[in-house]
């Protein structure tokens, strides 16, 4: 593996495009276990990007990466021009002020294959919480920002329920809504339809393709090649812990150009 | 092989009525040998004379009984206050990502539950013997003014329940699903904001249950104050008994009143875990509005 110092910098024509979200040459091991190596991913604004892959080839991790949940080992993410969770101070890379991470994770909504709601939060307190603690609304202004947000993904006759009465395809689309209520600027997706009966799994994607038409720029790590193909506009096979390929989704999953890529799409067909 | 079900099972009444439990005679056989020894055993202490029941129930009300179970409650719940926002502290302490604060959690949890507590509360009695005053600059107490028998109660017995609550608390913290702190902090919640507002309140059904097992434990821990002189529930009777030499008498006028103690406290306990069961006892709790 190639060590990547940690202040690269994307190339200067590339900072002036400004892409929403830009990861470069991010690499990350678990102890001597390798998991990332070298991979770089620019997001243009708007646009919804799918990464699938076999299990353990570092797609969860990457994503984990971006928002700084595992911190990368190499490498470096930019939201809109700031980089996220370090910075350099003449010459020597940092950790950002804890708050200061917090704003940035913010600015980065996180939707999780197990939903991970507030146990302890109805639906519209889950969606709400955030609004009052981190973007300071009054408790009855953010209230009505959930409740809105929760109608847009149908789930504003739930907002009472709490987690544990609510079915995965609802919770998943509650823990949808907390993401988007903090107006990201870019919505991460871990697999988020695999902890789902297969009867719930279209409730979710058929939100997040609404999303998706909104404009919101999204990473989705995924398993459900229809909705690559349907909704998104660029999807990246990982394997191997590096991207293999990449390209446009019909391309790559129509006409896949590496042998890698052609036997997993071949295996969950 | 197919097992075939009577046509007409619907209609009849299932056999005549419930089985009959086995072993019945025996049941009753044992219940009456219990009775029959425990009431040998009553009678026994009842006629042998020894004790002068009408001492007990005399003092049973006695104003100095009254107020040391006053007292009592007084130190059980002052000392489950400390308890509880110490060892609240302390099982923040011990999962910091500084080394040092976690490492001054785990002493303390090593002092105070690894030494008996009734010799710590002899040590807080005797705490002017190390540290004769107190106080900063020009301002200096006698410490035998601040460390007043109740004050060295206090102490004992809220330090020492601190190390207790601090491994209840942990262990609370660590049931919460790993997954609610990556959900709260992908929001941009502070570490405060995630501790208080999304991990203690659901690590509060965990930690409920054995806080009120620690509390009915405290109350008959504070006797232990005795050897202080505290004034509690115990000093009070063996000032009573050292004036009438009635000691069985008046230890069991003590004894009563501990078992109506924890029979209460068992009681609401009872209560407490029930409404646990229901998650909306935690937002009661924790007084997140709806």
């Amino acid at each position: 593996m190639t060590v990547v110092p940690l202040s690269v910098r994307p190339a200067e024509g590339e900072a002036a495009m400004q892409p929403t979200l830009s990861a470069r040459h991010i690499g990350k091991a678990f102890g001597t276990h390798v998991v990332l190596t070298d991979v770089s991913l620019d997001v243009e604004r708007g646009e919804v990007v799918c990464i699938i892959g076999p299990s353990g080839s570092g797609k969860s991790t990457f994503l984990r990466c971006i928002n700084f949940l595992e911190v990368p080992d190499a490498g470096g993410v930019w939201v809109e021009g700031e980089r996220i969770g370090c910075q350099e101070v003449d010459g020597v890379l940092w950790e950002v002020p804890s708050a200061v991470l917090a704003r940035q994770r913010a600015a980065m909504g996180m939707v999780f294959q197990r939903f991970n709601l507030f146990g302890h939060l109805t639906a519209v307190d889950n969606v709400a919480l955030a609004l009052r603690l981190v973007k300071r609304m009054p408790r009855q202004q953010a209230r009505e920002r959930a409740l809105s947000v929760l109608a847009s993904v149908g789930m504003d006759r739930f907002a009472g329920h709490r987690p544990s009465q609510l079915s995965g395809g609802q919770q998943q689309r509650v823990a949808i809504a907390r993401a988007v209520a903090m107006e990201p600027k870019v919505l991460l997706f871990d697999e988020p339809t695999s902890a789902l009966d297969p009867e719930l799994v279209h409730e979710v994607l058929s939100v997040m393709g609404s999303l998706a038409g909104q404009g919101m720029t999204m990473v989705v790590v995924t398993h459900e090649i229809g909705f690559a193909r349907e909704v998104s506009n660029r999807t990246v096979f990982m394997d191997g812990g590096s991207i293999v390929e990449q390209g446009q989704s019909a391309q790559v999953l129509g006409q896949p150009s590496e042998a890698r890529t052609k036997a997993f799409l071949s295996k969950i067909k | 092989m197919k097992n075939t079900v009577p046509q007409d099972i619907r209609e009849r009444p299932f056999l005549s009525g419930r089985p009959r439990a086995l072993g019945r005679g025996k049941r009753a056989a044992v219940t009456a040998i219990v009775v029959v020894l425990l009431l040998v055993l009553a009678l026994r202490i009842v006629a042998s004379g020894a004790i002068n029941w009408q001492i007990t129930f005399g003092f049973f009300f006695h104003s100095a009984i009254l107020d040391g179970l006053v007292m009592t409650l007084e130190l059980t719940a002052l000392s489950m206050i400390v308890g509880v926002l110490l060892g609240i502290a302390l099982a923040v302490m011990a999962i910091s990502r500084y080394p040092a604060v976690s490492a001054a959690s785990a002493l303390y949890v090593w002092v105070f539950r690894g030494t008996p507590l009734l010799v710590q509360l002899i040590f807080w009695f005797n705490i002017a013997l190390v540290f004769p005053v107190v106080g900063i600059g020009p301002w200096q107490v006698p410490i035998n003014s601040l460390v007043t028998p109740f004050a060295a109660a206090l102490l004992g017995l809220g330090l020492n329940e601190a190390a207790y609550m601090a491994e209840i608390v942990r262990a609370g913290i660590k049931s919460v699903d790993s997954g609610q702190s990556e959900a709260a902090v992908s929001v941009g919640l502070n570490r405060r904001q995630v501790m208080n507002s999304v991990i203690l309140p659901q690590a509060l059904k965990v930690i409920i249950p054995p806080t009120a097992n620690q509390t009915i434990g405290m109350l008959k821990n504070t006797s232990l104050v005795s050897v202080i002189g505290a004034q509690e529930l115990l000093t009070k009777t063996e000032d009573i008994y050292a004036r009438n030499f009635q000691v069985i008498e008046l230890l069991i006028v003590a004894s009563l009143w501990y078992l109506v103690l924890t029979t209460v406290a068992s009681a609401v306990q009872f209560w407490l875990e029930r409404r646990f069961g229901d998650s909306r006892a935690v937002e009661v709790i924790a007084g997140v509005q709806p």
